[in-house]
């Protein structure tokens, strides 16, 4: 059995100009021990849907529809309470270290040392502090640093102790949002390497979402690309890097910027993101979809089957058309 | 070593200021229309007799002389007599000193903790009714004019009720016998009440809303939604995460205004008749009493640098970030 569900899930903000879909009919599953990446430009819905996997979506957002199934309870009701108990310990989520992640007036032990507390409410204080040492060996962080404050923290160390701080109380599922986004590439792969080592030690499952292709592709085993609130294309990275079936994949990985054969740089096309307030019939892609049919503009595409893994949403006669 | 070299630093700066500021005010009085000779002699005296008290004050010699002779007598810690009571400027000082201290150290701290409580209760439950109920009634204690309220606060609760003596700081009967020290401190704190209430109510308002303000910024940070993906409770996060970031504004207000309440709260002194160093001020300003003003000036002074120099202190304790 899987160990997360997601069944038809929809979440919405409101706004001023009406309900904004950010996550729009999504359905995916994974099994203790996997990594999965969720890959699209900004806005497509993806750090939503991190947001309400840990139930922390702002007060002007809810969930429309849907279930999230996580073992046998579902996470779409539950209430406060439930959340608090259940946030930190059995999914935790790995935030970016650039975004003032960690509190500036707190020490980084204590600041890790609060999660294991609050979970384990019988633990004493000394036990609690062994327990942050070993994590802290485990992300490798020098046991000398344990004390400081995050300022005194490098770049590289700060996303380590964030990592540690999820792993705090070993969780089921890991959530990382775009964890190495501010970091230099040197930092990035150490970050990515410890992040994958942790990973397959633990057998912890893994969600991970970034709008890098390549760092998605470095961690995770399968892959969903969104576009405008949904997923559009789902397989594992070889399908879906190597043989991209969806338009949107496609143009995806071709906005890498490349040097053509003169030594000049290509510009990928700039498209418009999509209006997820008017959901109409037809295709959230047509607009910008170099392949776009009539049917693409009324009619909504469904889930082409490419091999036992691999499906892409879209009409099997754009797929084949080349 | 760092934080002795910052503090030794800064009391140089301080003493240096603090010198800057008394030539100025020493000149600046003395360029001050009235004289005080018209304000203390009788008129009935001869010319000679007020030449002759002229030249005992030393008024005669011009400004720069005066000057001179001023500074001399500060480095001795003679800091002159006053004209009007004729005692020394400093004993004066010293009598009226504890009773300012008493009552401002008390009304601020006690209006920034209570300040600091409303505010983070406020900015955490904003826009509910709390919220609105608070920070109206803030609005209002932050805009009170002081004369006015305090004369309402006396005529209601002193004049018309009676709870309250009309001013003074004790009871002379209750102290001419052998009474306890419990009678006498009650007895304090019975004429405390209603200046410290108006001082409260001024000042709690405008920590409300600085707390509340740099509440709702903190709110909107990163690091607190850390804490409510661990798990945390939510009183744990406003209070712990939330709250000890967003006073760090409010400390620096507490400090200074502490430091400005000795002239701050010379209109609250004057009505309630509080014998503390704001209506010494305000009396010897009135009355060209040069040494007297002068020396609570440079009290002022002195109390603002240093002041100053605890807040940038306490700032570096509270915030790890800030080091010397």
């Amino acid at each position: 059995m899987a160990l997360l569900r997601v069944e038809n899930l929809s979440v919405g903000y409101k706004s001023k100009h009406g309900l904004i879909h950010a996550v729009n009919n999504i359905s995916f599953s994974i099994e203790k021990g996997r990594s999965l990446g969720f890959v699209g430009e900004s806005g497509c819905g993806k750090t939503t849907l991190g947001m309400t996997l840990m139930g922390l979506l702002p007060e002007n957002a809810s969930i429309l529809q849907g279930d999230i199934f996580f073992n046998d309870d579902n996470l779409a009701g539950f209430n406060d309470e439930k959340w608090r108990t259940f946030r930190g310990k059995e999914i935790s989520m790995i935030f970016q270290a650039a975004m003032n992640a960690l509190n500036p007036v707190i020490r980084v032990d204590e600041q890790i040392a609060e999660v294991i507390a609050i979970h384990n409410p019988q633990m004493p204080r000394t036990q609690v502090f062994d327990q942050v040492k070993k994590i802290f060996d485990l992300v490798e962080i020098p046991e000398d640093r344990l004390r400081d404050f995050p300022h005194q923290y490098s770049g590289g160390m700060k996303q380590r102790a964030i990592i540690a701080m999820a792993l705090a109380c070993a969780p089921k599922l890991i959530i990382a949002d775009e964890p190495t986004t501010a970091l230099d590439v040197i930092v990035q792969d150490q970050i990515l390497k410890e992040i994958k080592k942790i990973q397959t030690a633990l057998n912890t499952s893994l969600i991970f979402i970034s709008h890098d292709i390549a760092v998605v592709a470095d961690v995770c085993r399968d892959i969903c690309v969104m576009y405008g609130g949904q997923i559009v294309e789902k397989g594992n990275r070889e399908e879906v890097f190597q043989s991209p079936r969806h338009p949107y994949t496609r143009s995806l990985l071709e906005s890498f910027l490349t040097l053509d054969s003169n030594g000049d740089i290509k510009v990928p096309e700039i498209r418009e993101s999509p209006d997820l307030i008017t959901i109409t019939g037809g295709c959230s892609f047509a607009a910008s979809c170099k392949k776009k049919c009539e049917k693409c503009e009324n009619r909504n595409p469904g889930w082409v089957n490419l091999s036992s893994t691999h499906q892409a949403l879209c009409f099997e006669e754009v797929i084949h058309k080349d | 070593m760092k934080t002795k070299k910052f503090i030794f630093n800064k009391l140089i700066e301080i003493t240096i200021l603090f010198f800057i500021i008394l030539t100025i005010l020493f000149f600046l009085f003395r360029a001050a229309p009235g004289d005080p000779i018209t304000r203390m002699v009788d008129p009935n005296l001869t010319p000679e007799d007020i030449q002759h008290l002229i030249a005992q004050m030393g008024l005669d010699q011009p400004a720069w002389k005066q000057y001179i002779i001023y500074i001399k007598n500060f480095f001795t810690g003679n800091l002159g007599h006053s004209f009007h009571y004729g005692a020394p400027v400093s004993s004066i000082i010293l009598n009226r000193m504890p009773c300012t201290i008493l009552l401002f150290t008390t009304s601020t701290l006690l209006a920034a903790f209570v300040g600091v409580f409303l505010g983070k209760i406020a900015a955490w439950k904003k826009g509910s009714r709390l919220d609105n109920f608070l920070s109206i009634g803030a609005l209002l204690c932050h805009t009170l004019f002081i004369p006015w309220f305090a004369l309402l606060v006396l005529w209601i609760l002193a004049y018309k009720v009676g709870w309250f003596p009309l001013g003074g700081i004790i009871s002379p009967e209750l102290w001419i016998w052998d009474t306890s020290i419990f009678i006498k401190v009650l007895d304090v704190l019975h004429h405390m009440f209603l200046p410290l209430l108006t001082l409260f109510i001024i000042h709690l308002g405008s920590y409300l809303l600085l707390m509340r303000s740099s509440m709702l910024g903190v709110i909107k940070e990163e690091y607190i939604i850390t804490a409510r993906a661990k798990g945390l409770s939510d009183k744990v996060i406003r209070d712990k995460h939330a709250a000890r970031n967003a006073a760090l504004p409010v400390i620096t207000s507490v400090g200074l205004s502490l430091a400005f309440s000795i002239n701050g709260g010379a209109l609250t002194e004057q009505i309630f008749t509080w014998p503390g160093i704001g209506r010494e001020l305000i009396f010897a300003v009135s009355n060209n009493d040069y040494p007297l003003a002068q020396a609570c000036f440079l009290l002022i002074t002195a109390v603002v640098l240093i002041a100053n120099l605890i807040v940038d202190l306490l700032y570096a304790y509270m915030d790890p970030r800030i080091k010397y």
